[in-house]
């Protein structure tokens, strides 16, 4: 407690589902505490802890991984790093190396050791949740320095272990949920302040004596004995506790209440022990008395052990278990019996169960383990052979009367509860309890002090005493007993207990009335008791200058003797003798004998005989005898004197010496939790560990999500308070990280109206999903607007999240995309387009519709392409196969014409383009087909036409130039010729436009050429033409039209045609037989028939001649009377077929 | 007595024409035949050296002239083709030496085509 800044430190240990708690008790921090807080965690050396990370969001204090030489400061939160154990020395904290292996360490109960013995009283410790024992240990150091233990309510602990185990103890000042534990420390250290420890300290020593009385009332058990400072700090804790600021306040309050009392006595008995506690003295223990005690056993007698103040028994099996084992080594039985005894029934009932968690197996070596222990998961058992050697019963080492006959007590660390006055009286009854030849066992920084008489050390440093030989002597006065005021209420339960002061009494009588005088002094000379009439041989002055050393109160003479008969006798343990002694006194000498007899425990009686009678002072001789007796007496005085200081001076050195060893005493008492069992850890936290993993991952994702994502999203609570929100959510709401928290309803929205606010609460009320559209204020974007549940895990519904996609592009291209599907459709149907695909792999393909109809397929959407190709006309089908493989090759696209074959005959020209798309997989073609058909008809027809016109052309050239050729050689007169010429080639062309100009009408009706042929003539003569419809073929147009010509052409020049003349003409046909005859009669022609005769051997007549020959027709020419006839029968070939 | 020159034409206008020619050039003509059958028939009649040369519309009445220009090819009588359509290239490759005269073709042409091949005869 040197200059350092006197705030309270706050150590937390926490462990499996301590995240939750920690969250809990720290997150309702308003404003300063004034306190500083450490917190120790069972962390994964190898894994980094986000603890901090974690806490800092939920608690208004500033909190730090802790990284070694932190100056601790308040309001602040220190956070053990992983890897590493935590401990504080002079308000600054420290990292420690583990001494232990993964699972055995407790750097709980390290940290609040190393907290409560810096601390003191400011030193607070609180235990959350976890599994195991780690922190109960720690907790006893704190509250044994004068620190506050609080402890998480076990049924709001995730895992309970620790807090039961803490509770367990019975030493936890307050039970309480984590929320309320900071309220709880600050309000206990509110309390405290403004105390100064020196003043309250005075106002509750004044009360201690009181106080004891009021305990030993209550529970039987006598405290006054008890160090005080341990006391005062004990009683003060209780009253900061409880809240009361006045001594006499407690003192009342702990009159009338029993529980506290309890709470009281418990606090009072704040004890550690473990297994094997320093196990280097236990090895001394066993080498130099167990196994001498187990090898000089008188056969048939058991060793008898006594361990008072065995607290929950761990040093009572710890000694079983070194005798069995020696036992078992010497191949002896182990004859042992062993009492353990304790005032704390709470303890006992521990110490009876035998049961420890499995954390304190370390401390037992390994051999023993195995042999004397049996494991049950988180505990373990002690064997029956051991428990069955010990005896616990609960037993005062203060008031009830000792054991007896014992050959090894073991009483550790119990001394340095009792003070000064209560050891002297308890060493005694020791070696009262042990027999001759036993052993004593203190703790490390405890002593026998001034009894060294009585137990010589064998071992001074493992506190290893033997009873020194002598007589037991019965300690008479119990110490608890004499100072007893009033009776105590379990007094008369003794045994005896009622007899013993009668015989006191008459002994005292005895000794008084009827003895001889006699006195007891110690050592030195210092009288101790004093019987019978001493008057006449000592001096008693009414002041009590002289002391009570014997020798100086001795009378002259007596005073001489004394000195010498102490030493020898004390020297030479024996009786001596100091006869004829004259004791001179103001009236005259009395002889006296002196005896001295030195008692077994270091005493000497000296018994004062009368040797004869009473001589009254002979003035003259006194005179002379005075002076002797002066020089003597001087010498005497000086030697008294001097005896005296040095006295002094060793009891001044001693009382130093004593006070040291009292504080070192307190020093190692308030050690005593540090060194005490570490609890092992037992579970590390992995889930907790495991699921920080995941937490931190997981929100590392949602950050960036939130950071990176285009979707506007933003998550409110049941309340539809903002939550969350992405980056791209501030552009619908102009969202802050300050809106965090504010209702949905308060943010402005840059959309058209408010209906999603109906959504998100219908939603956070339960409803199911909703999808809405929604579009900006200004009507330029559209958005789809997604109202989903937000789920905790449990599946319960807390909030919504508001989901806004922004679909104003996708939709104007869907718009777009939908138009130009519709356009391209309706161009393919248009154009019944066929569209297919091929796989090339496989070989498959897939049609519509039009693609179906025109490979003559329709009903079959997909088929091998092999089928198709069996459409295709086998003179293409080589060139398409050819085509295609190039176009799978990627080498050019795929375009033919092909003829394909339909099932109903008709051939069907088919032009086909396809593509084969880049990078698919597996390689597809798609493609489109077209029926040209038409326009390949067309293209033929015209070709064919255009052959045919040309071979017609030609051809009429060739008759014409014919017929000039061959006219020409009949023809004198060159007019004449000219416009017979003329009017022939005019025939010829007025017959050929009755042919189709297409070429494809290949017959021509016979009426037609008849009709045309004599068109110019109509008006000359009744003409007419009649017959069946008889076609001819077009091959023998001209012919005929130029035989036609030339009749009519004489008709006009001598027949019935000719100007002027009244005669008709009767042009008329028939079918005869295969052929047909047409009838040419002419009535009443003016040129007499001779004449038409002649004309038939001029140029018309070879022309009729060679058309006829042309024609294969012939030609019966018969004139009779005004009638001239011509009968042409034209054979079959003339006739078109059909 | 000079050689006849058979005439294979089914024009008959066209035939006389020809016929002429071949007559105002002191030469005889066998035929004109209108058909391949009468050509054929005609050839029958006859050995094959018998004709000087033949001149030989392609396309017939009742089909194409080339069975009856093999056997004359054949026989090493002189052809000259005289057509309207078929083509020259093709008719020159299929008939070594033979003649092609385009019809319309104006009877000076034809003279010389036959003086042509009274010189080579003689």
């Amino acid at each position: 407690m040197t200059g350092k800044a006197a705030f309270p430190v706050v150590g937390i240990g926490a462990s499996a589902g301590g995240l939750e708690a920690l969250r809990d008790m720290l997150s309702p921090v308003r404003g300063a505490t004034g306190m500083a807080f450490v917190i120790v965690q069972h962390l994964d050396p190898n894994h980094e802890s986000m603890l901090a990370q974690l806490l800092d969001r939920h608690t208004a204090l500033e909190v730090l991984q802790c990284e070694g030489g932190e100056r601790l400061e308040p309001d602040r939160v220190y956070i053990i790093p992983p890897g590493h154990g935590l401990a504080i020395r002079d308000g600054v904290l420290e990292l420690t190396d583990f001494a232990q292996p993964r699972g055995l360490r407790r750097p709980i109960d390290d940290f609040f050791q190393s907290l409560a013995i810096d601390r003191q009283a400011d030193a607070a410790c609180v235990i959350l949740s976890g599994t195991g024992a780690d922190g109960t240990t720690g907790l006893r150091a704190v509250k044994e320095n004068g620190g506050v233990c609080v402890v998480q309510q076990p049924e709001t602990a995730r895992y309970d272990g620790m807090p039961v185990s803490a509770v367990g103890t019975g030493l936890v000042d307050y039970v309480r949920p984590p929320g309320e534990i900071i309220a709880c420390l600050t309000s206990f250290f509110a309390r405290r302040t403004g105390h100064p420890l020196e003043r309250e300290a005075t106002v509750v020593a004044d009360h201690v004596d009181d106080l004891c009385r009021v305990l030993r009332q209550a529970v039987g058990h006598d405290f006054s004995g008890y160090k005080r400072s341990t006391l005062i700090r004990r009683v003060e804790r209780r009253m900061h506790v409880l809240g009361i600021d006045s001594g006499r306040g407690y003192l009342t309050r702990i009159r009338s209440d029993a529980d506290e009392c309890e709470a009281l006595f418990r606090d009072l008995l704040i004890n550690v022990t473990r297994f094997f506690r320093d196990g280097e003295l236990f090895e001394v223990l066993r080498a130099e008395a167990i196994v001498p005690l187990l090898a000089g056993r008188e056969p048939g007698e058991d060793v008898r052990v006594w361990i008072p103040g065995c607290s929950s028994g761990e040093e009572a099996y710890t000694i079983a278990m070194l005798f069995a084992e020696a036992a078992r080594e010497a191949g002896e039985p182990t004859a042992v019996q062993i009492f353990a005894t304790d005032i704390d029934e709470q303890m006992l009932a521990i110490a009876r169960e035998g049961t420890y968690p499995v954390a304190a197996l370390a401390d037992i070596p390994a051999g023993l383990r195995e042999r004397y222990t049996v494991p049950h998961g988180e505990r373990f058992t002690m064997t029956t052979a051991i428990r069955d050697l010990i005896r616990f019963s609960n037993h005062s080492l203060v008031k009830d009367p000792p054991f007896s006959r014992i050959d090894l007590v073991s009483c550790r660390n119990l001394l340095i509860y009792f003070d000064d006055r209560l050891q002297q009286t308890v060493l005694p009854l020791l070696h009262y309890a042990i027999r001759p030849g036993g052993f004593l066992f203190l703790g490390p920084s405890e002593s026998v002090g001034r009894f060294e008489h009585l137990f010589p050390p064998i071992d001074r440093h493992a506190r290893l005493f033997a009873r020194s030989p002598g007589a037991p002597s019965y300690p008479i006065d119990l110490p608890g007993g004499l100072r007893q005021a009033a009776p105590r209420r379990d007094r008369a339960e003794r045994d005896g207990a009622g007899a013993l002061p009668e015989d006191q009494a008459a002994m005292r009588r005895l000794v008084d009335r009827y003895a001889p005088a006699s006195m007891v002094l110690d050592q030195d000379g210092a009288i101790l008791a004093a019987h019978g009439r001493l008057s006449r041989y000592f001096d008693f002055p009414v002041s009590r200058t002289g002391g009570s050393s014997a020798i100086t109160l001795a009378r002259p003479g007596l005073r001489d003797v004394i000195g010498p008969l102490l030493r020898q006798a004390r020297d030479g343990r024996r009786r001596v003798v100091a006869r004829d002694v004259e004791v001179a006194n103001e009236f005259g000498v009395q002889p006296v004998e002196v005896v001295c007899d030195p008692l077994g425990d270091g005493t000497l009686l000296f018994v004062f005989r009368d040797a004869g009678p009473f001589r009254p002072a002979d003035d003259p001789d006194a005179v002379d005898l005075a002076e002797g007796d002066d020089h003597l007496e001087a010498l005497e005085d000086e030697l008294r004197l001097t005896r005296h200081r040095l006295r002094s001076a060793v009891e001044e050195l001693e009382t130093a010496n004593e006070e040291l060893k009292s504080s070192n005493e307190e020093m190692m008492s308030m050690n005593e939790e540090l060194q005490s069992t570490n609890e092992e850890l037992s579970t590390v936290n992995d889930e907790l560990k495991t699921k920080v993993d995941q937490l931190t991952v997981a929100n590392a994702d949602l950050r960036n999500f939130f950071e990176s994502t285009d979707l506007a999203v933003v998550v409110v609570d049941a309340d539809l308070r903002i939550r969350n929100y992405t980056a791209a959510a501030t552009a619908i709401f102009p969202l802050q990280p300050v809106d965090r928290g504010r209702p949905l309803t308060d943010v402005a929205s840059g959309l058209d109206d408010g209906d999603y606010v109906a959504d998100a609460r219908a939603v956070a009320a339960g409803a199911p999903a909703t999808q809405r559209r929604v579009t900006s204020r200004d009507g330029t974007r559209t958005f789809a607007l997604r109202t989903l549940p937000y789920r905790l895990q449990n599946g319960r519904t807390d909030g919504a999240t508001l989901v806004l996609t922004d679909f104003t592009d996708a939709l104007a291209l869907e718009r777009q995309l939908a138009d130009e599907r519709e356009r391209l459709g309706l161009a393919i149907r248009a154009g019944g387009i066929g569209v297919w695909e091929y796989c090339p792999d496989s070989g498959q393909t897939v049609l519509d519709g039009a693609e179906q109809a025109l490979f003559g397929v329709e009903g079959v959407p997909e088929m091998p392409v092999d089928g198709l190709l069996a459409r295709v006309d086998p003179e293409d089908r080589t060139r398409v196969e050819e085509a295609l493989r190039i176009a799978e090759r990627g080498e050019a696209d795929f375009e033919a014409s092909f003829r394909v074959l339909t099932p109903d005959g008709e051939t069907r020209w088919i032009k086909g383009f396809g593509r084969t798309i880049a990078g698919a997989a597996p390689r597809r073609m798609v493609g489109v087909s077209i029926d040209v058909t038409p326009e390949y008809a067309v293209a033929e027809t015209r070709e064919l036409m255009l052959r045919e016109m040309n071979h017609r052309v030609k051809n009429l050239f060739a008759i014409i130039g014919g017929m000039v050729s061959t006219a020409a050689r009949s023809h004198d007169d060159v007019r004449t010729f000219a416009d017979d010429m003329r009017e022939r080639i005019a025939a010829l062309g007025r017959a050929h436009a009755l042919a189709s100009p297409t070429g494809e009408q290949q017959a021509i009706a016979l009426a037609d050429l008849v009709a045309a042929t004599i068109a110019p003539y109509r008006d000359h003569a009744g003409i007419v033409v009649a017959g069946p419809d008889v076609r001819i073929d077009r091959k023998c147009l001209s012919s005929l039209a130029l035989m036609l010509h030339e009749w009519a052409t004489n008709s006009v020049k001598y027949g019935a045609l000719a100007e002027g003349s009244e005669g008709r003409l009767d042009v008329t046909w028939r079918r005869d037989g295969d052929g047909v005859v047409l009838d040419w009669v002419e009535r009443g022609g003016g040129a007499p028939d001779g004449e038409r005769g002649a004309g038939g051997h001029g140029f018309g007549t070879l022309l009729v001649d060679t058309s006829a020959r042309q024609l294969g027709a012939t030609v019966t020419r018969a004139a009779q009377d005004d009638r001239f006839t011509l009968a042409l029968r034209l054979p079959e070939t003339v006739l078109a077929n059909g | 007595m000079a050689k006849p020159v058979l005439l294979v034409e089914d024009e008959l206008f066209v035939a006389l024409d020809v016929q002429m020619t071949v007559e105002d050039a002191g030469l005889s003509v066998d035929g004109p035949y209108g058909s391949l059958a009468e050509a054929l028939d005609a050839m029958e009649r006859q050995p094959p050296g018998f004709y000087l040369c033949a001149i030989l519309d392609v396309r017939l009445r009742d089909g194409e002239v080339f069975p009856a220009a093999d056997r004359l090819a054949q026989a090493g009588v002189p052809i000259i083709f005289h057509s309207g359509h078929a083509d020259r290239q093709g008719l020159e490759d299929r008939y070594p030496g033979a003649l092609v005269c385009a019809k319309p073709c104006a009877p000076r042409t034809l003279r010389a085509r036959l003086d042509d091949v009274i010189q080579a005869a003689g």
